[in-house]
């Protein structure tokens, strides 16, 4: 669409609503292992590493395909099952934050690791060649014994860990930190003082303090 | 299962057949991982893949295809534009196949059924305990050298003495005289060192030049073809860190275009140059996880004492009997003795040999003997009279593993350990 119709503004409320649904309702996220380069010690012909390190591990708020187990395969060797992934994030928040997926690095989500086998650009907001709108990233199933990692939660209900299930979503609402720790959120709107920072603050869900209530507690229940 | 790593001789020999292996010696191994590194040498290093490119000389990039995501990604990132897309000109090596054909078995001179490879033959670290023993020099006054006290030599306290015949050297002139340098090693102890004969094989390997211009591929297969061998289509290639060298050969001395000529229109144009290279390599003294260490060591015996034991044979008893336990093993049938003559025939005990030539081959009546292999000769007996330790006197069968009829000797299973009385002593 023209720019005499598309302009910062509009881009900057494209990015905040954006942001403001990944982060602040939807709550899905991956955990980024990317592989250090420079640490890896890989052979020097076949440019492979059996023992990989990585840099720390970056919380990637995004939105995530549901049915991610892609195929059962049952042949002569057993049952084989095939995890892919189709994993959304804002380009945006990338750049801010300064987060570049590379095809080879690795993530998990829920208790599997998955191997990013492609990072493609979604499209450009309006056809505008300097807005990108997102990145679809696609993880494939990693061996386990390729790579060993220690899982964060939250991974499975069958799991008797305390991070197995996850017992509070805290929002990020442009706040540089919330009571899980540092976001470096930031929401373009607020920047540029064309909106007010949230009055409220972020909410939370968490298990709720009176064992009478039965369910988590938000908005007017008490804690 | 039987494999070249625990088949026991008795055939060829498969070097390692020695169970005394050497742990202190390493042999640096050659395997396919050091094709792949002379391959890779070669194209990187020892040829300068160059092009004339707009901005100056510029050097063709080879990759061995193919690497792990994320270091073709990232550690190769001069290989790629900020695009990701590939920089070229580019080389790529890709192996295409290992095989072992019966030239590389039967054709390359040696080979594993030639069973080991001597390597060194070394005087062993214990010779020198052993010609202090034998002091053949007859040095009399170290103590750490035997003398013989029979030979009218007084030692020293604290001196080695020995019974044996010291000295033997003292009685050539050329060392009585002086020349105690002179070469003796005839009573010495060597140290034997060998690996395993190598194993050949041939692995191939695609290598495709990729340009963007004719001419820069013009470059690059002039220089190739201009840096063979003077005999032609041939390359010395080495793995730089070991040296293990061998010979790349072009198949066909060939060089194929796969360009993109006829679809230009929806893809970039691409000058693709490709051939097949023919590396004829062996494995050397494999050091992979499971392997069994390549080195093996023998050692010389410098003699061998034979002794006997208390219980000698009482009588030398009836030699190269047929194996007594062939036949039925029906307890209800007679036995030949005492079946009427007319009957002997068809006794189902009888083995089957004829008289005058005990040893042919099995030609049974009894129904198990006759799925007797043919031709085969059955074990060999010999019923020996022995006195027991508790002095009574009793019948021994010993198996017969071998009879030599001109020399009289016969060698009998070492499965009987005790062999009727007789021991064996080995003396180093």
């Amino acid at each position: 669409m023209a720019r005499l119709f598309i302009t910062q503004r509009e881009l900057d409320f494209f990015s905040d609503i954006t942001k403001e649904v990944i982060k602040d309702i939807n709550g899905q996220q991956i955990y980024y292992y990317p592989i250090s380069e420079e640490k890896t010690k890989a052979h020097p012909v076949y440019d492979e590493a059996i023992r990989k390190i990585f840099d720390n591990p970056i919380i990637i708020e995004a939105l995530v395909d549901n049915s991610f187990e892609k195929d059962t395969v049952i042949n002569q060797f057993g049952v084989d099952k095939d995890y892919k992934i189709e994993v959304f994030v804002q380009y945006r928040d990338m750049v801010e934050r300064g987060i570049q997926p590379s095809i080879g690095d690795y993530f998990t989500f829920s208790d599997i690791i998955f191997e990013i086998s492609e990072v493609r650009v979604t499209r450009n907001i309006y056809g505008q060649a300097d807005q990108t709108d997102g990145w679809r990233i696609v993880g494939s199933a990693a061996r386990e014994e390729s790579i060993e990692l220690l899982l964060k939660g939250p991974t499975d209900i069958g799991y008797s860990d305390d991070d197995a299930v996850q017992k509070t979503f805290v929002q990020q609402r442009g706040y540089q930190s919330n009571e899980l720790g540092n976001t470096g959120d930031k929401r373009a709107l607020v920047e540029a003082g064309v909106l007010d920072p949230g009055l409220t603050g972020p909410k939370k869900v968490n298990e709720a303090a009176d064992e009478t209530v039965g369910r988590n507690a938000f908005y007017d229940d008490e804690d | 299962m039987t494999t070249r790593f625990n088949v026991r001789s008795g055939g060829l020999r498969s070097g390692y057949d020695n169970t005394n292996y050497s742990s202190e010696l390493s042999i640096p191994s050659c395997g396919i991982e050091d094709i792949d590194r002379a391959i890779f040498h070669l194209f990187n290093n020892e040829i300068p893949l160059q092009v004339n490119a707009k901005d100056g000389l510029k050097k063709a990039k080879v990759i061995f295809a193919s690497g792990e995501k994320w270091a073709v990604v990232k550690k190769k990132k001069e290989i790629r534009d900020k695009q990701g897309r590939l920089i070229l000109p580019l080389i790529t090596i890709g192996r295409t196949s290992v095989s072992q054909s019966s030239d590389d078995i039967t054709g390359r001179g040696i080979n594993q059924q030639t069973g080991e490879l001597r390597i060194v033959r070394r005087l062993s670290n214990s010779d020198r305990s052993y010609q202090n023993l034998i002091n053949r020099l007859l040095i009399k006054n170290q103590l750490n050298v035997a003398v013989n006290p029979a030979n009218g030599i007084e030692p020293l306290t604290g001196q080695l003495t020995t019974d044996r015949d010291i000295g033997d050297l003292t009685n050539i002139a050329d060392i009585a005289d002086g020349g105690f340098l002179a070469p003796a090693k005839d009573k010495n102890i060597w140290e034997t060192i060998t690996i395993p004969a190598p194993q050949f094989f041939t692995a191939r390997y695609e290598v495709t030049f990729w340009t963007q211009y004719i001419h820069h591929m013009n470059e690059l297969v002039e220089l190739f073809i201009a840096a063979q061998l003077p005999q032609g289509n041939a390359y010395r290639i080495a793995n730089p860190a070991k040296n293990y060298w061998f010979v790349a050969t072009i198949d066909n001395n060939e060089y194929t275009p796969e360009n993109n000529f006829d679809n230009m229109f929806e893809q970039e144009r691409i000058i693709k140059y490709s051939f097949t290279v023919t590396v004829p390599g062996y494995i050397l003294a494999t050091s992979v996880p499971g392997a069994p260490v390549p080195v093996r060591r023998y050692v010389s015996q410098t003699a061998i004492d034979f002794q006997t034991d208390v219980g000698p044979i009482a009588s030398p008893g009836q030699v190269d009997e047929a194996d007594p336990w062939l036949g039925a093993d029906d307890p209800t049938l007679p036995f030949e003795n005492d079946l009427p003559k007319r009957h002997l025939g068809i006794d189902q005990r009888r083995t089957g040999h004829r008289r005058l030539d005990d040893r042919s081959a099995v030609n049974s009546n009894d129904p198990a003997l006759r799925a007797f292999p043919r031709g085969t000769t059955p074990d060999r007996y010999m019923t020996v009279k022995t006195i027991n330790p508790d002095g009574s006197s009793g019948l021994r069968r010993i198996k017969i593993k071998n009879v030599n009829k001109f020399s009289g000797e016969s060698t009998f299973s070492a499965a009987d350990l005790t062999l009727g009385g007789l021991t064996l002593v080995v003396d180093e």
